[in-house]
């Protein structure tokens, strides 16, 4: 276990560093730099520009002061960390290059709770559609029902969530306006994006969960608790649900990741002013400060939900050894 | 068939011959011409080839069609509500405005305007806000959708093969550095990366000097630069499995060569199972390409792709005016697609009895 956890550890420090260095390059190499605006500016101006964000230091000198958790400016290591470009090590993502007089970490502290919710909503809808449609469609298979189920999760497979979205909100807001049609702030806002986001998972929830429940009441256990005279609700509660929820476990770690991608498209259409809606502001405004900020945010994130997954699958299932495959 | 023989029959000549003449006169069945069978026996299967098939010709041969430009504005008016096909069947208002296009487009284009003149079909599915027919649209934007497709089929079968077959094969530490590789770009926010690293291209630059990658390239490498990671990995799987395989190590100790091996059992025994993840591939990547164009960081105007279309019937979505034709168009025709694909993967997995595997 603390082998699997510290090994995981290290992949993840890879990932984060490479995530930064590649930025950070990337950030250097684009012509005319990240603050360059199509005006031209007063020497004196732009000399104090390069001066508050240390452009004018060498590139290595940069890269440390992005990196690390040390002050490298003239406030000492450890000093006053006020004036200086970044340190993520120090949990500083530094000054958003667009918006003014806001940090990344105000924008990311401000926007995560809202895509949490919006996140936490569409991983509801995605269990709990899923889960029904699954049950129902591997108790009764071959019915009516089992037939709906099926069709159901193999449209929500084949839309993509934005036309799902879209869909929905000709429907249940513009032609039956039951829901707003976008915005945020109240519970109701919350119905359609969550459902549009989880919608997708809910059908690959549906297809996992329905796939294991008939591979475990097809097992001679079952038979056999059957022929004892164990009630039928036992039998699957007991049985058969324990061992076709691992399927769908191992499932969850994608599914927030996707959750999470998705999200980016879904806050644009609801006007959400979530992570997402930020993220995709700051690339397309040239805001790589930001854009990278939330891209370490959510690396971090989905790493983290890996792991979480991978220990409940180890939990649930004893044969699973984590140090192997880690 | 009457094979059995009869008593004192065992051993005769005109049996041995009479079996021979039937086994060779019996079709041969190879799985190829099973898998054929068993798709053709399935409605889904059938209905989705042809729904593919359709839609290939079609995208390849749009400029020929009596279809209005896609590119051609008439801006004083609103979106226009579809019209059925038989009520308003043609109109002769064709502008042969179309933007840039290749050699053999505008040739195609050209043998249209010689073939229909100014005759088009009318708005069958509806103008969007610009005046722009959206059947048209739609159809000229299956083209990106399904380039990309083509492209990242290419990458998955060269590279996603190549390396996953390589890193089967290899020893133990290549394999290991091979899929640590994988491992490393599989784990990586792909999205928010490639987010982030088409927000630089967006960069215009300061001297305004032409860029000497365009957009689109960028967009092309980047979708084949993810797309091929599942495959390599499971080919990997596969051909590891296959090296310990009984039939393989006896054909290795009746010194057959390395690549008669590889020839004769790894590359038929691979083969099916890259089929199916080819068409669990091309799905991801053609909603991978609507997911970018639909934040705008896809295809650039004058060309449209499905998610410029579905970027497009989002925003026309307003409590005040209901454009619903605008949204539905799209969502169709890539549903359908994406439909399609999926039926014919799960029934060419079937046919060749291809257990899903992680990945």
């Amino acid at each position: 276990m603390r082998r699997f956890l510290l090994r995981r550890l290290a992949w993840f420090a890879l990932t984060v560093w490479a995530v930064i260095t590649i930025s950070f390059v990337l950030m250097r190499s684009v012509p005319g730099g990240p603050l360059s605006t199509d005006r031209t500016l007063h020497p004196t101006v732009e000399a104090a520009v390069n001066a508050r964000y240390h452009l004018d230091w060498p590139a290595w000198r940069q890269y440390l002061q992005t990196l690390g958790p040390l002050n490298l400016d003239e406030h000492g290591l450890l000093g006053d960390r006020s004036a200086v470009f970044g340190g993520i090590l120090a949990l500083d993502l530094g000054p958003s290059l667009q918006q003014r007089d806001v940090s990344v970490n105000e924008i990311v502290a401000q926007s995560l709770p809202v895509s949490a919710a919006l996140g936490v909503t569409a991983l509801g809808w995605a269990l709990a559609l899923g889960l029904a449609g699954g049950l129902v469609s591997a108790l009764r298979p071959g019915t009516a029902l089992d037939t709906a189920a099926r069709v159901l999760s193999t449209l929500g497979l084949s839309l993509p969530n934005f036309v799902i979205a879209s869909l929905l909100v000709l429907v249940l807001a513009v032609a039956f306006p039951i829901f707003p049609v976008a915005g945020w702030g109240s519970p109701a806002h919350l119905v359609l994006p969550g459902f549009a986001l989880g919608a997708p998972f809910a059908a690959y929830v549906a297809r996992l969960f329905r796939a294991g429940l008939l591979e475990a009441l097809s097992q001679d256990c079952i038979r056999t608790a059957r022929a004892k005279g164990v009630p039928w609700r036992a039998i699957v509660l007991r049985h058969a649900l324990p061992g076709a929820l691992v399927p769908v476990i191992s499932f969850l770690g994608p599914a927030a990741a996707g959750i999470l991608t998705g999200s980016l498209v879904i806050e644009r259409i609801f006007t959400i002013p979530g992570t997402g809606s930020h993220f995709v502001a700051g690339a397309l405004n040239r805001d790589y400060a930001l854009a990278m900020g939330v891209t370490l945010v959510y690396t971090v994130a989905v790493y983290a939900l890996n792991v979480l997954v991978d220990l409940a699958y180890a939990l649930i299932d004893p044969r699973v050894e984590l140090e192997k495959d880690a | 068939m009457n094979t059995t023989p009869r008593k004192g029959e065992w051993f005769s000549d005109a049996t041995f011959e009479r079996v021979a003449e039937q086994l060779a006169s019996e079709p041969a069945t190879s799985l190829w011409s099973d898998v054929r069978r068993r798709l053709a026996a399935r409605a889904s299967a059938r209905w989705s080839l042809r729904w593919l098939l359709a839609l290939v010709l079609a995208s390849l041969f749009v400029p020929l069609l009596p279809l209005p430009s896609p590119a051609a504005m008439a801006l004083d008016k609103q979106p226009k509500p579809p019209v059925a096909p038989w009520v308003e069947p043609f109109n002769e208002r064709f502008e042969p405005y179309y933007g840039a296009l290749n050699p053999l487009d505008r040739a195609l284009v050209g043998v249209r305007q010689q073939a229909f003149g100014k005759r088009q079909t009318g708005p069958w599915l509806g103008t969007d806000a610009k005046g722009r027919d959206t059947l048209a649209r739609i159809l000229w934007g299956s083209r990106t959708s399904l380039l990309v497709a083509l492209f990242a089929a290419l990458t998955s079968l060269t590279i996603g093969v190549a390396w996953g077959a390589i890193a089967g094969l290899a020893r133990s530490r290549v394999d290991n550095a091979m899929m640590r590789t994988v491992d490393v770009l599989q784990s990586l926010p792909t999205i928010f990366l490639v987010i982030f690293l088409l927000s630089f291209l967006n960069a215009p630059s300061p001297s305004g000097a032409a860029r000497s990658v365009s957009r689109e390239t960028v967009f092309f490498l980047v979708i084949g630069a993810v797309s091929w990671l599942p495959m390599a990995r499971v080919v990997r799987g596969q051909v590891l499995a296959l090296r310990s395989a009984a039939f393989v190590e006896s054909a290795r100790t009746q010194g057959a060569s390395t690549s008669w091996i590889v020839r004769a059992h790894l590359v038929p025994n691979v083969l099916p199972i890259v089929l199916v993840y080819l068409t669990l591939t091309l799905p991801s990547v053609i909603l991978y390409e609507a997911f970018l164009s639909f934040l705008g960081l896809g295809v650039e105007a004058p060309n449209v792709s499905w998610g410029v279309l579905a970027a497009d019937g989002a925003e026309a979505i307003s409590p005040l005016a209901t454009f619903w034709w605008l949204p539905l168009g799209p969502a169709l025709a890539m549903g359908a697609t994406l439909l399609a694909l999926g039926l014919l993967g799960d029934a060419l997995r079937d046919a060749l009895d291809v257990k899903r595997s992680q990945a």
